[in-house]
């Protein structure tokens, strides 16, 4: 019951007019970016943070959920309408979702990916509502040591499960680790990997981090496309409502892609790709009409829907009970928080109730402005859509370049900046994952400075790893899931020669 | 995420037939796989140029980074044994790039950097705008040049009067500042 007075607490937060007003400009902001393609949920909370880091923490927060939230609706409309996904957690939507609309059939696709996302987005809000403070609870026994061992994990988590080969994963991993090593060592004052330019003793700012990787990678990559790309944008014909029907054939997907979603979600594996791969697979197989999929088969919109908001909420569990990013959103959150020197933990539970509640209260309310503002108005949306790729494209640089610039009113973070693109761009080429580079770059210091203070505590005793039952496990759990995929793959060979 | 992902997960290694017809050394990931060696090796250096100061956790400020470098090094010599073998891009990566157009953008970038200072912000980034929007195939340089001042001057006068966070003056910013 402790959890729903802190709850109710925390809807006094939200539900302040200012922060109301915040969470609509969230969702509002969040719903286009969603729509937009080569803009999302990350690089947009990464341009605000030199925006807002005059404003309330609490109503900074609130304004970054609603962007993050309603990102997850507008890019299934992108991938719906235009088979382009707005964002890559959207992609099976596209599958099915653009075969309906091709079919004349947009109107209930769309529905039935709001509706599902709604019930999705609030189910697994409650689900974060409750299991956040269990999760705190657990976390308050964890030392230096844990700590550690748990990003261990994570690294070993986001390597296998973030794009299409662990080797990949981890050396983009590895390249963003290296990345956040650059500047001056906290503990020391050496200044590490700065090959005598005294502008990099700073470090590389997250913020120039994620404009770069993102804003400027997808710029460069979508320049160096398209002349040899043709797309055309799905009119919504017909009707927008679901027949019963349709209705039917929803309800069951958004409660099974909840399930999968959250769990899923709140593993440190990061991002929703692939809850979003499992719910249409279990759909597919469980549907009474199989040879629909591949032509436009409704479940097949509305459980990877659902899955992939949930799974988005299930992100936020271990960010804010442990301080574990797992996705690339979530990485520029917890950036958020050292902007304004909030640690997020357990700790914050006890210090920041109302931050911490008033985030998860505004995620009710984000939910509820979001279904408003996607069925009745998406085919305000739809016109984003039209922008020619040009002056979008020419914007979007002109936003990553402003708030590069207002990050440290310095010139050479630009040339930062056209390095990390070039790098992300590279890296796309060669079927890299970007966003373990974003999670490395950030839990890179943040794990290095818990080992050093576990090994601190011990005296230099490495042993400490192992003697701590938790830890022990923590870390053969990282073992296991980088060495699982190796074994199935050598496992699998002989079978087929 | 604006990554998008391909839809198909990698097949399994050996699972197509095609694998060893074309197992032959693919250039571009060579290429690859020797400059990530190659920037791995000028790192390991820079490890070594820390001066070793002992301390009381024993773990200084090499440690961890000499675990990411031979992390990079083994991935590195794997993807060039990848690269022996055929490479592993899929079609997608291997399309064509129009160089014209990723050059415009970063030229933009670097136009953007170096002439802010002097001309001041809403020509610089109206330069830049423009620059991009030529890079994306856009032949309407009459139109890319009134969206990108008036964007750029949106920008310059919400930034700086809104929220007060200050961007580079030049003639015509302070002939903002001078109407104030």
């Amino acid at each position: 019951m402790e959890t729903f007075a802190a709850l109710a607490n925390g809807l006094n937060v939200a539900l302040q007019p200012i922060n109301l007003l915040y969470a609509f400009i969230g969702t509002m902001l969040g719903t286009a970016v969603g729509v937009l393609p080569g803009i999302g949920p990350a690089l947009t909370v990464a341009l605000l943070l030199p925006v807002t880091a005059k404003v309330d923490p609490a109503s900074a927060f609130i304004l970054f959920a609603g962007i993050y939230y309603g990102a997850m609706y507008g890019g299934s409309t992108t991938s719906i309408l235009l088979n382009t996904p707005g964002e890559s957690a959207s992609m099976i939507s596209a599958i099915e979702g653009n075969k309906m609309a091709r079919a004349g059939r947009g109107g209930p696709a769309l529905a039935t990916a709001a509706i599902g996302s709604f019930i999705a987005g609030t189910l697994a809000t409650l689900g974060l509502t409750v299991a956040a403070p269990l999760l705190v609870e657990v976390a308050l026994k964890f030392g230096p040591a844990e700590y550690f061992a748990l990003m261990v994990l994570a690294f070993a988590m986001v390597s296998v499960m973030l794009g299409n080969s662990t080797l990949r994963g981890l050396t983009a991993l590895a390249i963003g680790v290296m990345l956040g090593m650059i500047g001056i060592d906290l503990q020391t004052g050496q200044a590490r990997f700065t090959f005598g330019v005294t502008e990099l003793l700073r470090g590389i700012d997250v913020v120039v981090a994620v404009i770069g990787m993102f804003a400027v990678g997808e710029t460069l990559y979508a320049a160096s496309r398209e002349r040899f790309i043709k797309e055309k944008v799905e009119a919504i014909r017909g009707s927008v409502w679901m027949t019963a029907q349709d209705w039917k054939r929803s309800w069951k997907p958004w409660l099974r892609g909840t399930l999968i979603g959250f769990p899923l979600g709140t593993l440190p594996a990061g991002g929703a790709e692939i809850p979003t791969f499992l719910s249409y697979a279990i759909e597919k197989r469980l549907s009474r009409h199989p040879e629909e999929f591949g032509t436009g088969a409704i479940e097949g919109v509305a459980g990877p829907e659902a899955a992939n908001n949930a799974a988005a909420a299930g992100v936020l569990v271990p960010l804010l009970s442990l301080g574990l990013p797992t996705s690339g959103t979530a990485a520029v959150m917890l950036a958020a928080f050292q902007q304004y020197g909030l640690q997020p933990g357990p700790l914050l539970f006890a210090s920041s109730p109302d931050l911490v509640w008033g985030l998860i209260a505004s995620l009710y309310v984000g939910n509820i402005m979001l279904l408003i503002l996607n069925l009745p108005l998406v085919g305000l949306w739809v016109r984003l859509l039209t922008i020619p790729k040009p002056l979008l494209y020419g914007g979007i640089l002109v936003f990553a370049c402003v708030g590069t610039y207002a990050v440290g009113q310095s010139t050479f973070d630009l040339i930062i900046l056209l390095l990390l693109g070039i790098l992300s761009f590279t890296l796309r080429r060669f079927d890299f994952p970007i966003a373990p580079v974003i999670i490395g770059l950030i839990l890179g210091p943040l794990a290095e400075q818990q080992m050093r203070r576990a090994l601190a505590i011990s005296q230099g005793d490495a042993s400490v790893f192992l003697t701590h039952p938790l830890a022990a496990s923590l870390l053969a759990l990282a073992v296991v899931s980088l060495l699982a995929p190796l074994v199935l793959k050598l496992w699998r060979k002989p079978r087929q020669a | 995420m604006s990554q998008p992902i391909k839809a198909n997960r990698e097949a399994p290694h050996g699972a197509s037939p095609f694998m060893k017809a074309k197992s032959k050394l693919a250039w571009p990931e060579m290429g690859f796989a020797v400059c990530l060696l190659m920037i791995a090796g000028v790192l390991a250096f820079a490890v070594s140029s820390i001066s070793a100061t002992v301390q009381y956790s024993r773990v200084g400020p090499q440690a961890f980074p000499i675990v990411m470098i031979s992390a990079l090094m083994v991935c590195g010599a794997a993807f060039v044994w990848q690269a022996f073998k055929g490479g592993w891009r899929n079609a997608e990566e291997r399309e064509e790039v129009d160089w014209v157009g990723l050059a415009l953008v970063g030229l933009g970038i670097i136009v953007m950097s170096y002439s802010m200072r002097i001309i001041g912000f809403i020509p610089a980034g109206s330069l830049l705008f423009v620059m991009v929007a030529a890079g994306f195939g856009s032949r309407r340089h009459g139109v890319n040049i009134l969206a990108a001042i008036i964007l750029t001057t949106v920008v310059y006068i919400g930034l700086t009067r809104g929220l007060t966070i200050s961007l580079p003056e030049g003639p015509i910013e302070h002939l903002f500042s001078a109407l104030r």
